[in-house]
């Protein structure tokens, strides 16, 4: 456990979409490596017999069926989000122009 | 005026009111004298507002005349700055949320307002609830009351020291591996986690949905069981959520079986939390209870398995904030990705990037069995080592943080270091059962607070058993002197 060069860390902030400085690439790198480091007493236990998903939200969820009722106010959604056009949200084009 | 009004239960301030000795006006108007002298050298505010406070105030008197009054009529309070109000801006103390106005109150304040309680402001937390020192805000760190070097511990850093300082009688936070109950103890205060899904969490900011829950700081636990009855039972808006039995048991010290779990009393931890926290537990026994030690062996898998879930939960959870729905967004930005990777990465703070960080890697392919799986096995492992111990005893005790307060700074380039704080709390949030942090006998002035965890609902019942402490002992009546 625990092997964390800046590469796995520059992909890492990819698939989270954060652009890391220099800066805190270096303090992450040596940081998850302690962290994870710190992991590998969780070797030592056998956990063969536990299923993964048999966790406390299993006991705890309750479902309802649907019902349906006011929604929120479009306009107040709207004036929410930092850019909107009309009764859209505004973003950047996705798609290029061809 | 009755003096001294910030060290008085709710009981004791609903009869003055009641009885017209005070008005709810001259209520609020002392907290805000107080948060005028003393707010600027503690920083446990992200936003308040007297004006807002006193129109409440005057309808809360006029209820009061009209003999319609709960409780909390008229009653001062503070929120945690992650929970939803449609008054004050909600941050989660980030930047990525500055300035943010939610549309509704979440379901807590909702219910707490409608008992005529005056909410006068949004209280400092670590950015999205993520530390144990109240350091890591982007709104600047809070400072301990008792002694303004130290940290109020964390993440509800803001809202216990608010209650600490006397800005307020009772607050609320949120609690995913101990963000009540240590700065309750780092603060000299009682610090409720309820069990998992006792409180609803709709309006509350998610960190880790399997493990968050919002409970209040309070002077006294007989004030915590009063605000656990408002703000308890099932929401529709939030599956989770359950009631808890009406019924409020009846339980005596004398007889009580208590166990003292030794992996929680072992060398890391300070020597005098120690040896207060075994003072109030020869108190207990001198009273009848019975007191026997018992093991937890799987208590030193619980901080990693925490460490493991909560940034897991709290990467998918936090993917949320694009800078395009709602909250900060960067300006100069060539695409919609380049917003997105721009807004977050100046929204978020260092501490939360690394959690980011560190979830997703749990949670990616080729390591999701080693880390991911393995926590949520082990989870299980711990929960019902837990609910097995509870077979022989009524409850357990333990010191609710490692040590007392530490000092600003002191463990901030030391993840790992400030990580380990939480140690003594994190089990409850892993196996979803109730915790409680009241005070016991400081150390050189600084505040130390015992742990008392019971079984899966058995909320009422650690109340109960600290109600019961509380009316025999003192050391919750210590209080802050701010310099």
């Amino acid at each position: 456990m625990g092997n964390v060069d800046k590469n796995l860390i520059l992909k890492l902030s990819g698939l989270v979409k954060l652009n890391l400085t220099k800066k805190e690439i270096d303090i992450l790198s040596l940081d998850l490596n302690d962290i994870l480091s710190s992991f590998t007493k969780l070797n030592s236990i056998t956990t063969k017999d536990f299923d993964e998903f048999d966790d406390s939200l299993k006991e705890n969820n309750q479902t309802r069926k649907d019902i349906a009722s006011e929604s929120w106010d479009r306009q107040i959604l709207l004036d929410s989000a930092p850019n909107h056009d009309g009764d859209e949200l505004s973003i950047e084009q996705v798609l290029g122009d061809e | 005026m009755t003096d001294n009004l910030h060290l008085k239960s709710i009981k004791e301030l609903n009869n003055l009111l009641v009885e017209k000795k005070i008005s709810s006006v001259e209520l609020v108007n002392y907290f805000f004298d107080r948060i005028d002298r003393y707010e600027s050298k503690i920083n446990s505010f992200i936003s308040f507002d007297k004006e807002y406070a006193l129109e409440n105030a005057k309808n809360a008197d006029e209820q009061i005349s009209n003999g319609d009054v709960s409780l909390l009529t008229g009653i001062p309070y503070v929120v945690k700055d992650n929970i939803a109000t449609k008054h004050f801006p909600t941050t989660a103390g980030s930047k990525i949320l500055d300035g943010f106005q939610a549309n509704y109150d979440a379901t807590v304040v909702k219910k707490i307002n409608e008992q005529g309680a005056i909410l006068i402001g949004k209280a400092n937390l670590d950015e999205f609830a993520m530390g144990s020192s109240t350091e890591n805000s982007a709104f600047g760190p809070t400072k301990n009351p008792w002694n303004l070097d130290y940290v109020p511990g964390g993440s509800s850093g803001g809202p216990a020291a608010a209650l600490s300082a006397g800005f307020c009688v009772f607050s609320l936070g949120s609690d995913t591996g101990g963000s009540i109950r240590q700065p309750a103890s780092l603060c000299g205060i009682t610090g409720l986690k309820p069990t998992y899904g006792v409180v609803s969490r709709y309006g509350l900011i998610a960190f880790g949905s399997s493990l968050d829950q919002i409970g209040p700081f309070t002077r006294t636990a007989e004030d915590s069981e009063i605000i656990l009855d408002v703000i308890e039972g099932k929401d529709e808006y939030d599956s989770t959520s359950k009631g808890l039995n009406i019924e409020k048991p009846n339980i005596e010290l004398n007889g009580l079986n208590i166990g003292l779990p030794k992996e929680y009393f072992s060398s890391y931890l300070e020597s005098e939390v120690k040896s207060n926290v075994i003072e109030l537990v020869d108190f207990l026994s001198s009273k009848g209870a019975i007191v026997k030690e018992v093991s937890l062996p799987h208590t030193e898998y619980a901080l990693s398995v925490y460490y493991i879930l909560a940034p897991s939960e709290a990467s998918s959870n936090l993917s949320r904030y694009d800078g395009v729905k709602y909250g900060y967004s960067e300006e100069q930005v060539d695409s919609m990705w380049d917003r997105i990777e721009k807004s977050r990465s100046n929204g978020f703070g260092l501490e939360v990037k690394r959690r980011i960080m560190l979830g997703t890697y749990s949670l990616s392919s080729g390591y999701y069995d080693e880390y991911y799986g393995k926590a949520e096995k082990t989870r299980q492992i711990i929960k019902k080592e837990l609910n097995k111990v509870f077979d022989e005893i009524d409850i357990l005790i333990t010191p609710t943080s490692p040590s007392t307060a530490f000092k600003l700074g002191e463990k901030t380039s030391d993840p790992m270091a400030m990580y380990s704080s939480d140690i003594m709390t994190i089990p409850a949030n892993i196996a979803g059962i109730p915790g409680i942090s009241i005070p016991v006998k400081d150390v050189n002035g600084l505040p130390v607070g015992a742990q008392l965890v019971g079984p899966y609902m058995s909320d009422r019942k650690i109340l109960e058993i600290s109600k019961n402490i509380q009316k025999l002992t003192d050391w919750h009546m210590n209080s802050a002197i701010i310099d």
